[in-house]
């Protein structure tokens, strides 16, 4: 008598043969009978197949509540079609997204050359008047203020 | 039935109509009879018609759409918490048969479904494909993401674990049909 503590090797034939309804050869019966694994195996075989044949789904597409073919064809040809034009926009922007980069690389680098030189120049143009260089500073700041303002809402006009 | 054919327009109804049923009934016992089971199976199909895998036959487009909807009903039980909206219904209705007039093939069918989800998703995946639908190990494991040895031996533990539940709940050799 074997024992149910390891898979038996002849599960998988057994269960095979009663699930596809096929008659089981004597010789794989008489292993079944002596087996406590192909005993269950059979046992639980038994109970699922039930429920599958009992399932509301049934064997037939009409039966099962799933959309006709038809529909899921029509469903995967507009869903390629929206990649496509995805991909398609995306290509297109591209080079837009390549200039942007490369117009923020120059102006970095703009910046880094220039910026030091010109705070010299505007050291040696601040007035040694406090005063003086504080409305120097402030309208300074005014005129980047209003120059940032300006850059902004071309860029909302441009998002919208 | 070729690849070329299997992705045609007439090829793709013959093999949807053919597969797509057991597939639903497979997937319902893994994410629940109304937690999505049959957007998961038409998402399978349509990543089929998209992705136009090579190379496929028959069986290696079933063995296709079943890893799909392997994949995204665990990800849907994962994500959903279904696991403890299931738990919540099974403790509000007591485990009793639902309906008083049933026929106790279908109350037998009942307790057999009731045992099944109080295993993990994966040991119901396996029980469903090998002992419902009669798959082999080899073809089970691409799958479920599994060795085909490995199907052996975690096909063997679920297997015990149902058969204790069907102790638990009652369900003796008597009631086999």
């Amino acid at each position: 008598m074997r024992s149910d503590r390891r898979p038996c090797p002849r599960e998988e034939k057994v269960v095979r043969h009663l699930v596809e309804d096929r008659e089981v050869p004597p010789e794989l019966l008489r292993h079944v009978e002596s087996c406590p694994g192909c005993r269950s195996a059979r046992r639980v075989a038994a109970r699922l197949t039930e429920l599958a044949s009992a399932s509301e789904e049934g064997e037939v597409l009409s039966e099962s509540g799933l959309p006709p073919a038809t529909e899921l064809w029509r469903t995967a040809e507009l869903r390629r079609r929206l990649r496509e034009r995805e991909r398609d926009a995306r290509r297109l922007v591209a080079p837009v997204r390549v200039a942007e980069a490369v117009c923020g690389a120059l102006a970095a680098l703009a910046a880094g050359t220039f910026v030091p030189r010109l705070a010299a120049g505007l050291e040696a143009l601040i007035p040694p008047d406090p005063a003086a260089a504080t409305l120097a500073a402030a309208s300074a700041a005014a005129a980047l203020a209003v120059a940032l303002g300006g850059l902004g809402i071309s860029r909302m006009r441009r998002g919208s | 039935m070729s690849g070329d054919a299997l992705l045609s327009e007439e090829g793709f109804r013959a093999f949807y109509e053919s597969t797509a049923p057991r597939l639903l009934a497979y997937v319902r016992r893994l994410v629940g009879p109304d937690a999505g089971a049959d957007e998961v199976v038409q998402e399978a199909y349509l990543r089929l018609l998209e992705r136009r895998p090579a190379g496929l036959d028959e069986t290696r487009g079933r063995a296709w759409v079943y890893t799909t909807a392997s994949r995204l009903a665990r990800e849907r039980w994962r994500r959903r918490g279904l696991a403890r909206r299931w738990a919540e219904a099974e403790t509000s209705s007591g485990g009793e048969s639902e309906a008083a007039g049933e026929s106790r093939a279908h109350g037998l069918a009942l307790d057999v479904e009731r045992a099944l989800r109080r295993l993990p998703v994966r040991e119901r995946a396996l029980l469903w494909l090998a002992y419902a639908e009669g798959r082999s190990h080899r073809e089970i494991a691409p799958v479920l993401g599994l060795r085909p040895g490995s199907v052996r031996v975690l096909l063997f533990r679920a297997r015990r674990r149902l058969e204790r539940i069907f102790q638990e709940m009652g369900l003796t050799e008597e009631d086999e049909r």
